[in-house]
């Protein structure tokens, strides 16, 4: 390798040195979890007792990859720093050599890959560690660890693959995953029930990826990232129909697997799955997937403002809405998962408008501090659980409405989560205001060009208000005022171990100095220079970019007073929304959830998560069902296709075989003539021609 | 690296190799079960032997198509090529696979005759001979090697008399279609004046065959016909496949059937190329034959044994089918869905041979009812080999089907096509319903047959072939690789004999 980088990366040939050094590598990225899976299903089948093996190997591999990762980096940006084009291709094997369609099992590596590729392993090396701590009591220790292993590598190959189909299948894996550790404790009926739901509307989002992939094999003719990006300008009409229906069904893919409008229902009641989990998939890695698909296929939607404007007006909305509803909940992951729900639709509003940069910056913040959040809610009900447990009570270890006054009682994790709180609220220094405010002043910016934009910026900035109000909400009731748990209870809260608290520490840090990764002009430049991301992600964005110039959309930032009142708004607007959650949360009288009056008025609605799921049961579900079962089953499947398809079909091949088995009597001479007919037969045949 | 002239007497004793080393090594055993033919411990060491003997020709094998010159020129009576090469180490790997199935069997069946694995062995010789041949004498020679011994393996359990039964029928009617094969190589010598493969299809070139020649083609089909149990003259294979011990149907259905293949592929292939359109509708009439009347067949069948013994039958149709394009295309998926075929079927055998007892005449479907909870893996590697057989996506069966889809799609000739997929669908109506019965029904409650398992060996051989089948299903690359390579050679010495001509 390092003889390779003394040859100097300008010779001929050296594209393809480097990706035969590296091979090795990036197999191991994919390969280790790989192993991980099949080592602690192994375990989990055999040896589930054994769990000092099973979270050395869980956490073993994933802290390795994470350095392989890291590794790679440090090489890569070594050669990146002198030519920043090249993209690292490896193929592992060829997958589909179907005629024209040639799909390889390859993976590439670029600058956006390796920003993912770092994220996913790092927080999810802290994830697993935490998880030690977290699971160490259940029983399906090692069968927990098999799955969430198995899910670092399907998400790695959905940011590795180096083509739609192979993206597909990480998208697809991670699905699965979701799937498997939603109903992770699947004896109780709800929580299967969620890891279905997931499933099931992620289905509906699959099908709009697929339609894509189709459309993209047909305009371009090929599946391959490098040759599809290559040929899209030519090929495609900017603006065209063609562009506007694959991105729009690549967005379809995209609202189900990252929970935006109107698919976002699942990502709510997946919060049934362990609370490392939620961290893991259903904030910080899966569910940002659809983000980066734009990313990936900036190129593609800058060929399509129209849906773009789809994009950044679903997300703004999506922002607003599940803001709104995060407002009202008591069960604290539902408050975090309401959030995630929003902060998805900030990152689609980032990359809607055209500024990926932006809103892969955001991406990377929020899977710092949101990790950082849920893990935190996962000490405090780890803590509450414990507490519960000890006294056989049946109160709910979730309900915010039980907690109260557990800074006493945790003050790391009620620091740490503090951190996260000013993080995500958008106060600087700390990570989520850079990006937050870039997306924001991006999406004004082009309200010059398009006014919609102007009122996709409204959206933002008042869902930014009400994201501070119901975090500082969600701090209040938790860790301050009087404690709800219970007389008995409370002597057996307690802080977590430090397996638990030390990947907090991490993700504390993180959250605060994370988004000096892109700091703007106008801020000084503390501990890093300014737009560090944005120059490490141009070589990937320049197709984009130019396409975007060409059509006179091209992501402009706003300056001058227009940036001050931007940037002052935005703080004004979190401090803003800080007070107002803590002043309306502490002066309410708090009781605990049992004694808790129910909800009044729009309160009401909001509590209800505005019915939606009613919605959709009785608009969707049920008259689906009902004419599955009244129509399709009774009538088609049963009538029809059962009676007179599959079971005459059946029959008529069961009588034709019944008369074949007769002629087999078991008589030697019978054979042998039945031998000469058919060799008169072939010999009248080869004579006759 | 020793490059050998195989022109030269000794040279020639070099291209044989591993028929010589098998052969020589079949006689060692011979001897050594001659003096030791005791108990069980003595009819294990044979096969441990018989293994060993195996594995050396193997190693025999790998240094030829190492060695072997690469252009041998016309005329040999052996064949020196990639197709040879991929169609042994199939053989010698399914043969292997019917040993280590055998050894736990045989003790089971109080069948301990040690002379049975020198009856494999020198079978085994015969096929090889049969896949080597490049003259229609020696092709002859190890067929009739390899019949006398399968006759005596067909009838070797003496105490049943089912599989006497079995070895008379299998000897009668295999005698027939001897002489059929016999007479066609006599007709096509006088039509040609060589014996010689390449020799004759230089001779004939592309002129229309004189009837001679025809009725030579006709008979030659007939012959392997036969010995591939293709519809009209399977007849003998389901009662033969009942009645001879579960090892040795496997050893039918997967090596004497491969041999059986390569055979006539390379004789249609190699001499009969000019006259593509005199042998294909023979050929369309038998694949299409077999694979309706097989797997209908099949339908009807309450024993599993007979069932997989017509499910033999609509394969022999499927494999025609890759045969009729006669492009190196279609070589290629007959070779790979050999492979396909054989690692599927000798764990299918096997696993058969594990549930049952007494030659597992009267096993059916009820007999495994609830195998899943009282054998999970057994039933699971049986649930493996019955997707695999039907071509479920995720296996090698599947991958082999498509491939010869696609071979026959690509020579313009769908309608085999549309057979090959409708006919599969119903062949889901027979392997369907046997992972419905391990896993969907209730166990009998005096469990009769699951006392025994699978022995130690035969849990290797049907490990590998597992491993194989999804390994292979979702990553066929390399496997594909050597059977395109091995097309290709057989394809390189057909063009040979255009550039002659």
């Amino acid at each position: 390798m390092l003889d390779l980088l003394a040859a100097g990366p300008g010779q001929p040939g050296f594209l393809d040195l480097l990706q035969g050094a590296l091979r090795p590598t990036i197999a191991l990225i994919i390969g280790l979890p790989l192993l991980g899976f099949l080592l602690n299903g192994a375990l989990s089948l055999w040896r589930p007792a054994a769990k000092g093996a099973v979270s050395v190997i869980g956490a073993g591999v994933l802290l390795t990859t994470f350095l392989v990762a890291l590794q790679l980096f440090l090489q890569l940006s070594a050669v990146w720093h002198v030519k920043p084009d090249e993209v690292i291709r490896v193929t592992l094997w060829s997958w589909i050599p179907v005629g024209d369609l040639r799909v390889d099992f390859a993976l590439q590596l670029d600058q956006l890959a390796m920003v993912m590729l770092l994220v996913v392993t790092g927080v999810g090396s802290l994830i697993h560690l935490f998880s030690v701590g977290y699971m160490k009591a259940d029983e399906g220790y090692a069968r927990y660890f098999a799955y969430l292993n198995l899910f670092v590598m399907f998400m790695l190959v959905l940011v590795l693959g180096a083509s739609f189909p192979m993206m597909f299948i990480g998208w697809e894996g991670v699905g699965l995953c979701s799937y498997l550790l939603i109903g992770f404790w699947f004896s109780e009926p709800a929580n299967a029930d969620a890891g279905k739901k997931a499933f099931i509307v992620n289905r509906i989002g699959d099908f709009g990826f697929l339609l894509a992939m189709f459309l993209i094999w047909q305009a371009t003719g090929s599946l391959s990232f490098a040759e599809v990006f290559d040929r899209a300008p030519q090929v495609l009409a900017a603006g065209g129909a063609m562009a506007t229906a694959i991105t729009l069904f690549l967005f379809l893919g995209c609202a189900g697997k990252s929970a935006q409008i109107p698919l976002y229902v699942w990502l709510p009641d997946a919060m049934a799955g362990p609370t490392p989990v939620s961290a893991l998939i259903h904030a910080a890695t899966m569910v940002t997937a659809g983000v980066y698909l734009v990313a990936r296929t900036n190129v593609l939607f800058a060929l399509a403002p129209t849906s773009q404007m789809v994009v950044a007006g679903v997300g703004a909305l999506t922002a607003l809405f599940a803001a709104t509803i995060g407002l009202r909940q008591y069960d604290i992951k539902k408050v975090l998962a309401y959030s995630t729900v929003s902060q998805l639709g900030y990152m689609f509003l980032g990359v809607g408008t055209g500024a990926i940069t932006a809103g892969v910056f955001h991406l990377v913040t929020h899977a710092f501090f949101k990790a950082l959040l849920f893990l935190g809610a996962g000490s405090v009900i780890h803590s509450m659980h414990h507490a519960y447990h000890a006294t056989h009570s049946h109160d709910d270890a979730q309900d915010m409405r039980n907690m109260g006054g557990l800074a006493k009682y945790m003050p790391v994790t009620a620091v740490l989560m503090g951190i996260a709180t000013l993080a995500i609220a958008g106060i600087p220094p700390f990570a989520g205001f850079f990006s937050k405010d870039e997306i924001l002043a991006f999406a004004f910016g082009r309200g010059a060009q398009q006014p919609a934009f102007y009122l996709f910026w409204g959206m933002g900035a008042l869902a930014a208000l009400l994201t501070a109000f119901y975090m500082a909400r969600l701090m209040a009731m938790t860790f301050f005022g009087p404690n709800r748990t219970g007389e008995a209870e409370r002597q057996h809260l307690h802080e977590a171990p430090w397996i638990m608290t030390g990947p907090l520490l991490v993700l504390g840090l993180l959250s605060l100095a994370g988004g000096w990764l892109n700091l703007p002009e106008f801020f000084p430049a503390i501990g890093a220079p300014h737009g560090v991301l944005h120059h490490w992600l141009e070589p990937v964005l320049e197709a984009g970019n130019r396409v975007a110039e060409s059509v006179g959309l091209a992501p402009a930032l706003s300056h001058g007073a227009t940036e001050a009142f931007l940037v002052g708004g935005a703080i004004l607007t979190a401090v803003l929304g800080l007070t107002l959650g803590w002043v309306v949360t502490r002066r309410a009288v708090a009781v605990p959830a049992h004694d808790a009056a129910p909800e009044t008025g729009f309160w009401k609605v909001l509590y209800h998560k505005y019915y939606v799921d009613e919605l959709y049961d009785w608009c969707i579900v049920r008259p689906l069902v009902a004419f599955s079962r009244v129509v399709l089953w009774k009538k088609v499947d049963q009538g029809v296709i059962d009676g007179g398809g599959v079971n005459g079909a059946a029959g008529l091949s069961r009588a034709l075989g019944w008369i074949g088995s007769r002629l087999q009597s078991g008589q030697v001479n019978v054979y042998v003539v039945l031998f000469l007919v058919g060799a008169i037969y072939v010999l009248g045949m080869v004579a006759w021609r | 690296m020793i490059a050998f002239d195989p022109t030269t007497p000794a040279g020639t004793a070099l291209a044989l190799l591993p028929e010589v080393v098998l052969s020589a090594a079949s006689l060692v055993v011979l001897l050594v079960v001659a003096w030791k033919h005791q108990g069980p411990a003595d009819s294990r060491r044979a096969g441990w032997l018989a293994l060993a003997s195996l594995g050396l020709t193997a190693l025999a094998l790998v240094w030829v198509a190492a060695n072997a010159p690469e252009e041998p020129g016309l005329g040999l009576m052996v064949a020196l090529d990639g197709f040879r090469y991929f169609a042994s180490a199939l053989i010698l790997l399914v043969s292997a696979g019917s040993v280590l199935a055998s050894l736990g069997y045989l003790e089971r069946e109080r069948l301990v005759a040690p002379e049975y694995y020198v009856l494999v062995l020198l079978a085994v010789v015969g096929l090889l001979f049969m896949v080597n041949a490049q003259d229609l004498i020696v092709l002859f020679l190890g067929l009739e090697t390899m019949s006398v011994a399968v006759y005596v393996l067909a009838g070797y359990n003496r105490g049943s008399t089912y599989s006497a039964e079995a070895g008379l029928k299998y000897f009668l009617i295999g005698a027939f279609a001897s002489g059929f094969l016999l007479y066609g190589i006599a007709l096509v010598y006088g039509a040609s004046g060589t014996t010689n493969i390449v020799q004759i299809g230089a001779q004939f070139g592309e002129a229309e065959l004189s009837l001679m020649a025809k009725l030579g083609l006709g008979m030659l089909v007939i012959g392997f016909g036969f010995k591939v149990a293709a519809v009209p003259f399977h007849m003998w294979a389901p009662d033969v496949y009942d009645g001879a011990p579960t090892p040795v149907a496997g050893f039918m259905a997967t090596a004497v059937k491969t041999a059986g293949f390569i055979a006539l592929a390379r004789v249609l292939y190699t001499s009969f190329q000019g006259s593509v359109l005199v042998w294909q509708p023979i050929i369309f009439a038998l694949a299409a034959a077999s694979m309706v009347l097989g797997n209908l067949v099949a339908l009807a069948q309450k024993s599993l044994k007979r069932m997989l013994a017509y499910s033999s039958v609509a394969h022999a149709g499927y494999l025609l089918c890759a045969l009729w394009p006669g492009t190196p295309l279609g070589m290629s998926s007959l070779t790979f869905y050999l492979v396909g075929y054989g690692v599927t079927s000798i764990a299918a055998f096997a696993l058969l041979g594990a549930v049952g007892r007494d030659g597992e005449r009267d096993v059916t479907l009820g007999d495994i009812a609830g195998l899943a909870e009282t054998r999970p893996w057994m039933a699971f590697a049986l649930s493996v080999c019955m997707l695999s057989l039907l071509g479920f996506p995720g296996t090698i069966g599947f991958i082999g089907k498509w491939y010869i889809l696609s071979a026959l799609v690509a020579s313009k000739f769908p309608l085999l096509a549309v057979l090959l997929v409708l006919t599969s669908l119903v062949s889901a109506g027979y392997y369907m319903p046997v992972l419905m019965a391990m896993y969907m029904r209730p166990s009998r409650a005096p469990m009769v047959f699951f006392d025994r398992g699978l022995a130690g060996s035969a849990r290797v051989a049907v490990a590998v072939g597992i491993i194989a089948v999804l390994a292979l299903g979702v990553w066929p690359g390399p496997v594909l690789q050597l059977a395109n390579h091995a097309a290709e050679s057989l394809a390189q010495t057909a063009g040979q004999i255009v550039a002659r001509r």
